[in-house]
């Protein structure tokens, strides 16, 4: 009963500080470009007039378009609407392609990057954690000692780069892959069609490999000098004492406890996943989040750009926090004493 | 000062830090005496484009007719200054802050915390383009600065808590016993500590800093009038030099780069091992 | 005389090194029959703990056994195949290792932990019998069978060590080594403990080999007791005898070193530090803070292992 108490404290605790931080992040992201030179409203009705039509009352317009863009007001007033409307899911129009919504845009690419990203980080986290495993329990050979090398060097290697080189090898060279899109041109977004499926794997196949790779590297570092430790520990001595198979011991006993702590290191490294992979996307013009920022930039489309941001924000700041809030639930050993 | 002599036999004995410092003074050498002697402007045209490797450029020339070489030996120097700078402002000011925020603890440790988390939660890629977006006209100063801005968060937060676990250690205790006033419990026992930690924190900045800001460039969203290695991917990637074969351009810098990003790391980890005991033991 | 139940002869340990080999255990003999709980006594760094690893292989690198015989049972445990070796591990001779505390296991629930020696030993065991046997196994050593779910970071530092000892005789073994096994807790702890592992002894017919450096814990239960210094066995014998009248001189240090409730002693201490076990001393290895050495004899040639009123000494006083 006590213990459930504290746990309580801890949890609303961290709830605040969410909710405080989450706040004050969005209003960084909602005043920035409120700072940017240039007009929204004036490159939109510049757009409209080119293609022929004539305003009347001007004055009406800019009021409208101002009121549609969230830009009446000051800026506080301007927040707390801003507020509002996102939580109705309404994020703006796209100053580039208006009257296209940015929710519409961001729903597009969203599910492309889920894809390439939940993939990608899975095989990368499984692969590199039995790898890893393997190392670490035997981390005098020289097999693993040449592993941890590699590692090593492929964990500063940003995913673009070996992006690059892989296009370079493997689509221009060796013409095996393609050099970008998600699916072929010819295709319509079928979700049901054995041919859709097939060439959006075959289109995400490179950019998944990049990822992978370069990802790689972390996650076999980090299990492998788990175990490294592991291994000394007097529960492990005592298993070998238990007659226990050498596997059973690996498995059973290290890897169980070399578990959470890697599991929650896949959780922490989400933000820095997220900016590897939008990055890996523009350079295969692969249509997620990654692109639409891309060109979001080049076209100086602030309300997508802001809505990107917020996305990440929220997603990024939201595993965060469940993970750091549900932590201490899962590891038997943690109290839910002020960190 | 005998510390100091007898630390940094110490350090060279890493045989990390050792390598890493071998390529990073090769890297350094290479950048200052190659410009020295060669010194095409990196940024004019000088010559045909799209000129492979050859003895008048010796790394060939870009879709633009710029010698590749300067390129590189420019663009060394100038990740390394815009990396000594923010990791300056980063390890300085977020230590600073750390330590005030541990020390002081209270209402001040709060307000500060709550601001380091809020630093660490915006994602920092979309961030960092937001701004540069706005401001429209980057420079590498102004690009500094604002991953200056960025990376003192996790400083600060680091040295809280280095600060926290310090705090409760017996010598500060001792050293109160022993009637020592507080700015000199600060000097003598924990600044060294601090001091330690920093150095080793302000490479692994330095490699964060010249990550960060070869991504947003590559992007698009570095200096115009000077031309860095990332900027030199991006235009790699707008005029489509792997397909073009141009080797020279796009293999280059990604060369040059893999070798800084990893003397860095190389560095830091060697100086890593020294600082933090705990990593000492192990292999 | 029954058959020796476990019978070492000669045997040798080194941690090889770079330049010189840690001279661990260095030709050590011993004898014990069932049904007997024998201690092994000595300074922290004599050997012990090598010792008791390497009776049952659990050396880590760079630690090596160079030669000797362990005969368990009639079998030389230094010959098994892995497999076997493996089968007798703590069905036939269990383990209790220094720090127990930290040998559980801190992810699996104790229950779950004692399954699994049953599991891996005796195979398929229908769930219903195994449950009882833990919670009898948990009952015999004092504990709560509810603990069959709890986690080893909820238990205190006793129960813990019950917790271990419960798991020791789970298989109903021979023989059991108790490292250091109640070091680190409370006195009024210890002596629950210990009766516990008499109680073991008495009832389960199992022999307990119990290495400590505490002297007193030695005198509450062992039947027999070696003395151990710098990896080599001095003396060794009846407990009683060799408390009431010590040959080595080392035995006698030790114990005129017990502080007594009883009557006024002037405690004796020994000067100087236990030798490196790289370089040690040439001949006796104690002689250079044996007070009675003697120049000429002692640092020559190391004393052989002789019978002297009942006991093997090895010391050139005796012969």
């Amino acid at each position: 009963m006590v213990r459930l108490k504290k746990a309580h404290k801890y949890f609303i605790r961290r709830t605040i500080l969410f909710v405080i931080i989450m706040l004050i992040a969005l209003f960084i992201n909602f005043t920035i470009p409120r700072f940017a030179p240039g007009n929204p409203i004036g490159t939109v009705i510049a757009m409209i007039e080119r293609q022929g039509s004539r305003f009347e009352n001007i004055q009406e317009v800019i009021d409208t378009y101002e009121t549609m863009f969230g830009l009446k007001g000051s800026i506080p007033e301007q927040f707390v609407r801003y507020l509002s409307e996102i939580s109705k899911g309404n994020l703006g129009y796209s100053i580039r392609y208006f009257p296209v919504r940015v929710s519409t845009l961001l729903g597009r690419a969203l599910p492309f990057s889920i894809f390439l990203l939940g993939v990608s980080t899975a095989i990368s986290w499984a692969l590199g954690t039995v790898i890893g495993l393997f190392a670490g329990w035997k981390s005098e050979s020289r097999l693993s000692k040449t592993f941890s090398y590699v590692a090593l060097i492929l964990n500063v290697v940003p995913y673009y780069m070996l992006a690059l080189v892989l296009i370079f090898l493997l689509a221009y060279v060796m013409a095996i892959f393609p050099f970008g899109g998600a699916y072929a041109g010819t295709l319509k977004m079928d979700w049901t069609s054995i041919e859709f499926i097939k060439s959006l794997l075959y289109h995400s196949f490179l950019p998944s490999l990049s990822i992978v790779i370069t990802s790689l590297g972390w996650w076999f570092l980090s299990i492998r000098s788990l175990i490294v430790d592991l291994k000394g520990e007097d529960f492990i001595l005592l298993a070998e004492a238990k007659g226990l198979k050498e596997s059973r011991i690996m498995w059973k006993h290290a890897f169980r406890n070399a578990l959470l702590p890697q599991l929650t290191m896949l959780a922490l490294s989400l933000g820095g996943v997220v900016n590897g992979s939008l990055l890996t996307e523009m350079i295969f013009s692969y249509p997620g989040l990654g692109l639409l920022l891309f060109e979001s930039i080049a076209t100086a489309d602030y309300t997508v750009i802001q809505g990107i941001t917020l996305i990440i924000t929220l997603s990024v700041g939201f595993a965060t926090f469940i993970i750091d809030a549900l932590y201490p639930l899962v590891d038997p050993r943690i109290t839910y004493e002020e960190r | 000062m005998v510390h100091a002599g007898r630390g940094i036999r110490e350090i060279f004995r890493s045989r990390e830090f050792t390598a890493g410092f071998i390529i990073f003074v090769f890297l350094v050498m290479f950048s200052v005496i190659g410009s020295a002697l060669i010194g095409y402007p990196p940024m004019a045209t000088v010559g045909p484009p799209n000129l492979s490797p050859n003895n008048k450029y010796l790394f060939g020339t870009d879709s633009f007719g710029r010698d590749v070489f300067s390129q590189i030996l420019h663009g060394i120097q100038l990740s390394l200054m815009v990396a000594i700078l923010v990791s300056a402002i980063d390890t300085f000011f977020g230590s600073s802050v750390g330590f005030v925020a541990g020390y002081y603890g209270g209402l001040v440790d709060t307000a500060l915390s709550v601001i380091v988390d809020v630093m660490l939660v915006i994602p920092l890629l979309p961030a960092i383009v937001l701004i540069t977006v706005s401001v429209r006209k980057v420079e590498l100063f102004l690009m500094a600065m604002i991953l200056g801005l960025f990376g003192w968060a996790a400083p600060a937060r680091q040295v809280r808590s280095q600060t926290l676990s310090l705090k409760e250690r017996e010598f500060i205790s001792m050293a109160k016993l022993s009637g020592a006033t507080r700015s000199e419990i600060l000097f003598i026992e924990i600044v060294p500590h601090m001091l330690q930690w920093m150095s080793a924190h302000y490479l692994y900045d330095m490699l964060w800093a010249v990550l960060t800001e070869a991504s947003v460039e590559v992007l698009g969203l570095g200096p115009q009038t000077t031309m860095t290695l990332g900027m030199m991917l991006y235009w790699v990637i707008r005029k489509a030099a792997i397909f073009r074969n141009l080797w020279w351009w796009w293999t280059t810098p990604i060369i040059t780069m893999i070798c800084l990003f990893v003397s860095l790391y190389l560095m830091h980890r060697g100086l890593d091992r020294i600082v933090n005991p705990r990593l000492r033991g192990r292999r | 005389m029954a058959e020796a139940l476990l019978d070492v002869n000669g045997l040798t340990t080194y941690y090889l090194a770079r330049d010189a080999p840690v001279k661990a255990v260095e030709d050590v003999s011993l004898k014990i029959s069932s049904n007997e709980i024998f201690g092994i006594v000595g300074e922290s760094g004599c050997g012990k703990s090598t010792l008791a690893a390497s009776l049952l292989r659990l050396l880590k690198p760079p630690g090596e056994i160079i030669s000797g015989r362990i005969i368990f049972d009639g079998v030389d445990i230094l010959e098994l195949p892995l497999k076997d070796l493996r089968e007798l591990r703590w069905s036939s001779i269990s383990y209790i290792p220094q720090g127990a505390m930290n040998s559980l296991d801190p992810v699996m629930k104790i229950g779950d932990q004692i399954e699994e020696v049953i599991k891996v030993h005796k195979g398929k065991v229908p769930k219903s019998d195994v449950k009882k046997r833990i919670e009898e196994l948990l009952r015999s050593v004092g504990l709560d069978p509810v603990v069959v779910n709890s986690h080893p970071h909820e238990l205190s530092g006793g129960m813990k060590q019950r917790a271990i000892i419960a798991m020791a005789i789970a298989l109903s073994p021979k023989l059991i080594l108790a490292d250091e096994p109640t070091t680190a807790l409370d006195v009024v702890v210890q002596r629950g403990i210990l009766q516990l592992l008499f109680h073991i002894k008495e009832q389960l017919n199992t022999s307990i080999i119990q290495i400590t450096h505490d002297m007193a814990a030695q005198a509450e239960i062992c039947d027999n007791l070696a003395v151990m210094y710098a990896g080599k066995i001095v003396e060794m014998g009846d407990i009683r005898k060799l408390y009431n009248d010590p040959l080595h001189p080392y035995s006698q240090a030790l114990i005129s070193s017990i502080p007594s409730l009883t009557e006024e002693k002037k405690l004796k201490g020994l000067s100087g530090f236990p030798p490196s076990l790289k370089y040690p001393p040439p001949g006796c290895r104690f002689h250079p803070r044996c007070p009675q050495f003697v120049p000429g004899i002692c640092d020559k040639k190391a004393p052989p292992t002789i019978d002297a009123k009942g006991r093997k000494v090895a010391c050139y006083l005796y012969k």
